[in-house]
């Protein structure tokens, strides 16, 4: 701006000169709604070079203006208007909005980005005003709920990372989670050391006409995400946000209560009622407790030496979990520089981001423990050896102890400090030139690393009882730290010309990525027979050469073809490069000249897209070649030759023939708007087809080194619809209502298997529920039918002969449901009344299964109520009242329940002051917020959560309730 | 002018970018870089890998992976104390007979019990899986240890003739899991060494095999060190010559032809050589010091273990307290595990339950319970014989060097098996197998159990297949004696709980074999199953 400004002085000094038949306009530009006067709109003669920008107070002075000449009054989101010059002194020109819809127009592609009017993929953009409200403490929950076919599901536990799956993931061994990038750095270890304050949108690339760009990694969707900026605005804009909220437990798993429990035994193990004591513990009351979480972030975005916008931001969370001695506590900074020099020819993008996050893990196994622990018995015990926590044991030498029984979930839970720190730099500096000599071409550079240091101690007290060495105690010490690197770097050109009416983009470019991780374990260093190790993995190592070219005809139709050709050093030289293409048409209907000014459709874009992808994210780092593993001298497993122990040197199976998995996508979509985008939305058609399927299959005898490995085994199938929408019901002065809402239908089968089935979901020594079977949903529940007596208890053991043969084995086994859902749901609505603002998100999902393994590992009584030791009785879900079983019977339907729910997960009410503490600066806010999150589970099962990745409920860190306040100050 | 000036320059800036990157590409052939793990060339470029990969093969018959007691299993998918080889052994040729049977209630284990088993059996397919892992391992030895490849790497002389004594050792420990492999399925998969990795095996009947391990046995013989001359716990002369005895003494089971003659000539030999009858009371042959010279003398093939640097939840630490209940102080471990009695038939060979008329009885009973057992699961505190047979202390009553894991061996082959083996050709009227001889050396162990002595007229096999008990019982030798002496399936004897009746039944021919593990037979088309399965 200040450039023009001297532009101006000089233009003012010749204004003598060339007074003749001219006059000089002047006036104001305010914003149609407020009132406000607009800074820096663009004032310009129509086909002129003479322009000027309105100034901090709107006020604009343009001269030299003939009679006649048409001014155009234009700037980013507003509609420009044209006002012809008849010798007026001044002008008042008041500037409408353009509607939100295009305001925000602009999504990131991979390479580059482009306007989502003009996105030919299956793409979603989410920005601040679609994320998820109230108490948002990691950036996966952002998105939780708000486009069709993502699903998150988001752990309990402190800092846990979010499983994020895209039209329901591709794989079956291979990793099914999205790519995720930062600022053009993908990164490989997980959201939770970002700040959700951090983060301006989410683009979220869902079929391979725009994933094929990121060919091998692309499979299952990529989400790229962009940091907030500093501003080009003159001001400094403050940002103050803080919250704090308490977490509790929304249920616990239903056990017999101490009473219930004496009953129990005495009906079904008659001989050990001697073991019921005389107190009456609800052991999960032990273990939970109500946590806090608090949750601050202040930033500062502003434009340093008016070149360079600049945001600086620091955080703040601590997270005390609702499982006792679980705590999570995370340091954030983040940096943004993004200059421009040379006149824009030459734009730098610096992120720079540091977090630190300390957590205390708590011992997990504390959950089981505590719904298999003997409710008759007390907390503490005066006499107890261990610590004072009551445990059940003899003592059958002088400090020898012949323990029995799940241990005491409390002293798990409090006899052992199990910290860690995890230092995380990530990163990228990006350098875009445009070509002085030749604007069309740019250049960009991308350079990016992501660097996690991590350390932490696990000490168990000395007279523990889960740290016992034999039959005395001893406790544990261990120390470990871990190291892992992860370096991008990135080049592409860029050409974009417009040759009439057709606009041609093209990019190219190649890609270098490598992994490195090393990790340390100390063993237990109390214990002298115990060896340390250094784990070092090897390098991955991912290259690529990529090109895309965009074609624009006319406005209405549009081409995109893109090619990736990808390598990585997972696979041998024979296998490792794959080629990935992929292509799109869209026909912008709502441009053509028959709906061109249709009040009713203001937007209608039809989609056709084809790509292919890959997966090679699998677990394993190099199966193709041979390598030997050596045993440690310490590790306990060396053979002696007279007195001399000696390592053993095991050749590891591997696997020369793995190669991708490639997937080819089929995407036809149709985006909307009608009534100016009153209500607007996307339907999207989908099918992708998996062939050489990765997955960890049993290899048989004299095979290979090893019983299970990966292999390269079938085909598989995806199928789905996705619908999203928006829905502006009312949109005034004083109140805006609008609601979002969206659906998924996703159904995946295996068309072809290398042999005749897998087996998978293994809930306990050797026994599987699961199976990967031609013609089936992957993991379908494969189980015996139970056979029920007319009163509706099931007749144990006895299972329906279902192939009619005689015999009931593992040939009558059949499939009973699956745990994947067919429908999953999103509904947010937001609701402004004048200073006042609601806003509440609901999840659904529908046809999923869960698998009951809480009860069908405890529900019994030899080896379950009836331990194992005869010194110990455990208690066991009231499953057992339906049931009655004597022993495990575990690969049954009985056990598999419909898991579907219906959450209601965030209800939050605000109040916003205009001008709060007097401050009369333009854009300063404050608003008081309260809420709850987790607020409603609505469902059929009856175990503790049923949003159970994977199917099999086997205990989880459950998922708190918060209750919060908070507060959003801008300044 | 500009515009050619800027694709010079885009061309130049385009072939120094490609320049750069493709000397990149190289980046992408890994290595290995954890210093546990190298490559098979860095490997074997170290002339103790010979050594160490061979300590692998005989510790597969101890541990059960990379770090003990667990952790790094061999075996994915499988607990690893049931993918342990001697306890899956073991159990398959113990808990269908009289001398054994667990209280335990893991799927699918009670059929082991009561000759229920199907094949989806768990533990039926743990055995097949380590026994075939064995072999697999072996194959790769005699293909990475030829005299080519030993030139090739440079392998000085002495280390050609320490690898050349190895190879014959691993040809044994393959032979050795072939005979097992046989005994229990019948048919096997089969592969040697001349066969490539990752090719599905063919399928061989038992002739087939037991003709390829008699020639195996022969043929490794002159390689082997000499009787008592090898460092304890690898095999020589003598271990091949058992394994061939024991083939030869029970090849009309295996093939229908007896060859006990030839039986009778291997195992003379066996006796002529320097091995002999520990002079030690019996109790000591299965304690904590069992390694010790006294006892070394009586153990053929052992498989050892140690306290804190052999340790699997298999071999001894299962032996010693899987039968242990309360009493664990006395045996020198952490708590017992419950789980394994003796039936009633099996305790009637005795003369009596004290030991003090045949010192081999180690039992007793729990205060108010008999042999007989009353249900198939959960039983330990209701019946069934105790049995203190393994111990985790030494000889001098001291305990071993750690609770969980005895240091105890396990005597997998010894010298009594054999006077037992030739008792039993004289007593079956063998010629050249003298009664005379046979009963001394049935008398010399005897003597040795403080129990009295016989004469020629109680030679009888009957009476030999209860003595047989009485020396070897729990040591993995009953089910293949019970079969071999026609005893096993059928009415001809009963015990409590055969055939899932708890007075015993008869139980069908096809329960002499165990089935191919159903899950093999998916993975592979080559294999079928056993008829009846």
């Amino acid at each position: 701006m200040k450039t023009i400004y001297k532009k101006l002085l000089f233009l003012l000094l010749f204004l003598p000169f060339s007074v003749l038949a001219q006059g000089t306009l002047g006036g104001t530009v305010v914003d149609s709604k407020s009132n406000q006067p607009i800074p820096g709109v663009n004032v310009v003669i129509q086909g002129s070079a003479n322009g000027t920008q309105t100034d901090f107070d709107g006020k604009f002075k343009l001269p030299k203006v003939n009679k006649g000449d048409k001014i155009v009054f234009s700037f980013i989101g507003y509609t420009s208007q044209t006002v012809t010059f008849n010798n007026q002194q001044s002008i008042n020109v008041s500037l409408v909005e353009e509607s939100n819809e295009l305001k925000e127009v602009v999504v990131q592609v991979g390479y580059g980005s482009v306007k989502k009017k003009d996105a030919t993929g299956a793409v979603a953009l989410i920005t601040a005003k679609d994320f998820n409200k109230g108490a948002i403490t990691n950036t996966e929950n952002l998105i939780n709920g708000r486009v069709a076919g993502v699903v998150v599901t988001q752990g309990g536990r402190p800092g846990d990372g979010a499983a994020i799956r895209i039209r329901g993931g591709s794989s079956l061994n291979a990793s099914n989670q999205p790519l995720v990038v930062i600022d053009g750095l993908p990164v490989d270890k997980g959201l939770s050391s970002v700040n959700p304050n951090d983060i301006e949108s989410f683009s979220i690339l869902k079929d391979a006409s725009a994933t094929a760009i990121y060919g091998s990694r692309g499979s299952n969707g990529v989400i790229l995400i962009k940091t907030k900026k500093g501003t080009k605005k003159d001001e400094v804009q403050f940002s103050f946000n803080s919250y704090t909220a308490v977490n509790s437990l929304v249920k616990k798993v239903d056990v017999y209560s101490a009473d219930e429990f004496r009953d129990i035994v005495k009906e079904f193990v008659p001989t050990r009622t001697a073991l019921l004591g005389t107190n009456n513990t609800d052991w999960q009351d032990q273990i939970f407790h109500d946590g806090l979480t608090s949750d601050s972030n202040f930033s500062v975005r502003g434009n340093l030496f008016e070149t360079m916008p600049t945001r600086l931001s620091v955080g703040y969370t601590k997270i005390d979990g609702v499982l006792k001695t679980s705590e999570f506590d995370r340091k954030t900074v983040a940096l943004s520089l993004t200059p421009a020099f040379f006149d824009n020819h030459l734009k730098v993008e610096i992120n720079a981001n540091y977090s630190y996050e300390k957590n205390r893990y708590a011992n997990e196994g504390a959950i089981g423990s505590a719904i298999a622990d003997n409710p008759t018995l007390p907390v503490y015990d005066a006499n107890s050896p261990f610590g004072g926590y009551a445990e059940t044991y003899t003592e059958f030498a002088p400090g020898q102890y012949t323990i029995y029984g799940p241990a005491n979930p409390l002293a798990l839970l409090e006899q052992r400090h199990n910290n860690g720190g995890t230092n995380r730099y990530f990163g990228n500096a990006q350098l875009e030139y445009k070509f002085h000599f030749f604007e069309d071409l740019r250049a960009v550079v991308n350079g990016g690393l992501d660097i996690n240091k991590n350390e932490g101690t696990d000490v168990t007290d000395h007279d523990a009882r889960s740290g016992m060495k034999g039959t005395g105690l001893l406790g544990s010490s261990s120390n470990y730290w871990g190291n892992s690197e992860n370096k991008l770097l990135d080049g592409y050109l860029n050409y974009a010309h417009l040759f009439g009416n057709v606009k041609v983009d093209f990019t190219t470019g190649y890609s270098y990525q490598n992994f490195e991780d090393e990790s340390y374990s100390s063993g237990n260093t109390l214990d002298p027979t115990s060896e340390s190790d250094i784990n070092t993995q090897p390098t991955v190592n991912l290259q690529a050469y990529y090109a895309r070219l965009n074609v624009d005809l006319y406005g209405k139709y549009l081409v995109t073809l893109n090619y990736r050709r990808d390598g990585t050093s997972r696979f041998s030289e024979q296998n490792r490069w794959g080629d990935f293409p992929g292509a799109a048409v869209a026909w912008k209907v709502s441009e053509e000249k028959f709906l061109k000014d249709s009040k009713t459709i203001n937007d209608l874009k039809l989609r056709v897209g084809w790509g292919v992808t890959g997966q090679q994210d699998i677990p394993a780092k190099y199966d193709y070649f041979k390598r030997y593993n050596l045993s440690g001298v310490k590790s306990g497993a060396t053979y002696p030759f007279g007195d001399v122990y000696y390592q053993l040197g095991k050749p590891e199976g591997y696997n020369e023939t793995l190669k991708w998995e490639e997937t080819t996508t089929y995407n036809v979509g149709l985006d909307f708007g009608f009534f100016n985008n009153k209500l607007s939305g996307s339907l999207d058609f989908y099918e992708k087809i998996t062939t050489d399927l990765i997955a960890q299959v049993k290899e048989g005898a004299l095979q290979n080194f090893r019983t299970e490995g990966p292999a390269n085994i079938g085909e598989f199938t995806n199928k789905g619809i996705e619908l999203g929408l928006n829905y502006k019901a009312i949109e005034n002065d004083n109140s805006n209502l609008s609601f979002n809402f969206n659906v998924a239908y996703n159904n995946r089968d295996i068309t072809t298997l290398d042999r005749n089935e897998y087996f998978t979901g293994g809930v306990g020594l050797d026994v599987y529920t699961q199976i990967l079977r031609e013609g089936l949903s992957p993991n379908s529940f494969w189980v015996y039918q139970q056979i029920y007596n007319p009163n509706g208890m099931p007749i144990e053991g006895a299972y329906a002969d279902r192939n009619g043969d005689g015999a009931v084995n593992s040939a009558d086994k059949y499939e009973y449901h699956k745990p994947d859902a067919d429908y999953t749901f999103g509904f947010m609505t937001n609701y402004n009344y004048k200073k006042w603002d609601f806003s509440m998100a609901w999840r659904a999902s529908v046809g999923n299964y869960i698998y009951d393994n809480v009860s069908g590992s405890r529900a019994f009584v030899s080896q379950g109520i009836s331990d194992n030791n005869p010194n110990a009785i455990n208690n066991s879900p009231v499953d057992f009242d339906n049931s009655h079983f004597s022993q495990k019977r575990a690969e049954i339907d009985y056990y598999i329940h419909d898991g579907s729910w219906l959450k209601w997960d965030n209800l939050t009410i605000g109040y916003l002051f205009d001008k709060p503490f007097g401050l009369n600066a333009k854009e300063s806010s404050l608003r008081l917020y309260t809420g709850i999150q987790n607020v409603l589970i609505i469902s059929k099962y009856k175990g503790m959560d049923p949003e159970i990745f994977g199917g099999i409920d086997s205990t989880i860190y459950p998922r708190a309730r918060m209750a919060m306040l908070g507060l959003n100050f801008n300044f | 002018m500009k515009k050619i000036k800027s694709i010079k320059i885009k061309f130049f800036v385009l072939i120094g970018l490609i320049a750069v990157f493709t000397s990149c590409t190289n980046d992408m052939n890994v290595f290995p870089k954890d210093d546990d793990v190298n490559s098979s060339e860095k490997f074997f470029a170290d002339p103790n890998s010979y050594k160490e990969f061979m300590a692998k093969i005989y510790a597969g018959l101890a541990v059960t992976g990379q770090a003990g007691p667990s952790g790094a299993p061999d075996i994915q998918g499988i607990d690893e104390g049931f993918g342990q080889y001697v306890r899956g052994y073991w159990q398959l040729q113990e808990l269908c007979t009289d001398e054994a049977m667990v209280a335990w209630g893991d799927p699918t284990l009670p059929e082991l019990n009561v000759h229920t088993w199907t094949k989806d059996n768990r533990f039926v397919t743990a055995f097949y899986s380590r026994a075939f892992y064995q072999i697999g391992l072996a194959n790769e030895f005699l293909r990475e240890s030829t005299d080519d490849k030993l030139t090739s790497r440079g392998a000085s002389a002495e280390l050609k003739a320490e690898v050349k004594v190895f190879r014959a050792e691993v040809r044994f420990l393959r032979a050795l899991s072939y005979y097992h492999a046989i005994d229990l399925f019948g048919k096997v998969a089969f592969a040697t060494e001349e066969d490539k990795v990752g090719v599905k095996p063919v399928e061989k009947d038992r002739i087939f095999v037991f003709d390829y391990l008699v020639k195996e046995l022969k043929a490794i013989d002159a390689d082997l060190k000499a009787a008592r001359t090898n460092e304890y716990g690898r095999v020589d002369k003598i271990g091949a010559k058992m394994v061939l005895a024991k083939l030869y003494l029970n090849s009309s089971v295996y093939t229908n032809v007896n060859r006990d003659t030839e039986a009778l000539a291997t195992i003379n030999e066996i006796i002529a050589s320097p091995y002999s009858i520990a002079k030690v009371p019996y109790s000591n042959l299965f304690m904590a010091d069992n390694d010790r010279a006294a006892v070394q003398s009586e153990i053929i093939f052992p498989v050892r273990a140690d306290g804190t640097r052999t340790q699997s939840w298999g071999v001894t630490t299962y032996f010693v307290h899987a039968p242990c209940g309360d009493w664990n102080g006395e045996l020198g471990i952490t708590g017992g595990w419950f789980g394994l009695v003796g039936r009633t038939e099996f305790a009637n060979l005795f003369p009596d339950l004290s030991g003090l008329a045949d010192k081999r009885g180690m039992f007793f009973l729990l205060p108010g319970t008999t042999t007989s057992i009353p249900v198939v699961t959960d039983f330990f505190k209701s019946g069934g014989l105790k049995v203190k047979k393994y111990s985790n202390k030494t000889s001098a009553g001291v305990p071993g060097s750690d609770a969980n894991h005895p240091d105890t061996d396990f005597p997998m082959f010894r010298l009594a098996d054999v006077y037992l083996m030739y008792a039993e050709l004289a007593a079956k009227g063998v010629a050249g197998a003298s009664p005379t001889k046979a009963v001394g050396y049935v008398n010399e162990l005897r003597t040795r159990a403080v129990a009295g002595q016989i004469t020629e007229v109680m030679l009888t096999p009957q009476f030999i297949l209860d003595e047989r008990a009485r020396e070897l019982y729990w040591e993995g030798h009953r089910r293949q004696d019970l079969i071999r002496f026609g005893k096993y399936a059928g009415t001809s004897y009963l015990w409590e709980w055969k055939g899932n009746v708890k007075s015993g039944a008869t139980i069908e021919d096809k329960y002499k074999l165990f089935p191919i593990p159903q899950s093999e037979i998916n993975t592979n088309p080559n294999l079928t199953q056993n008829p009846g399965y």
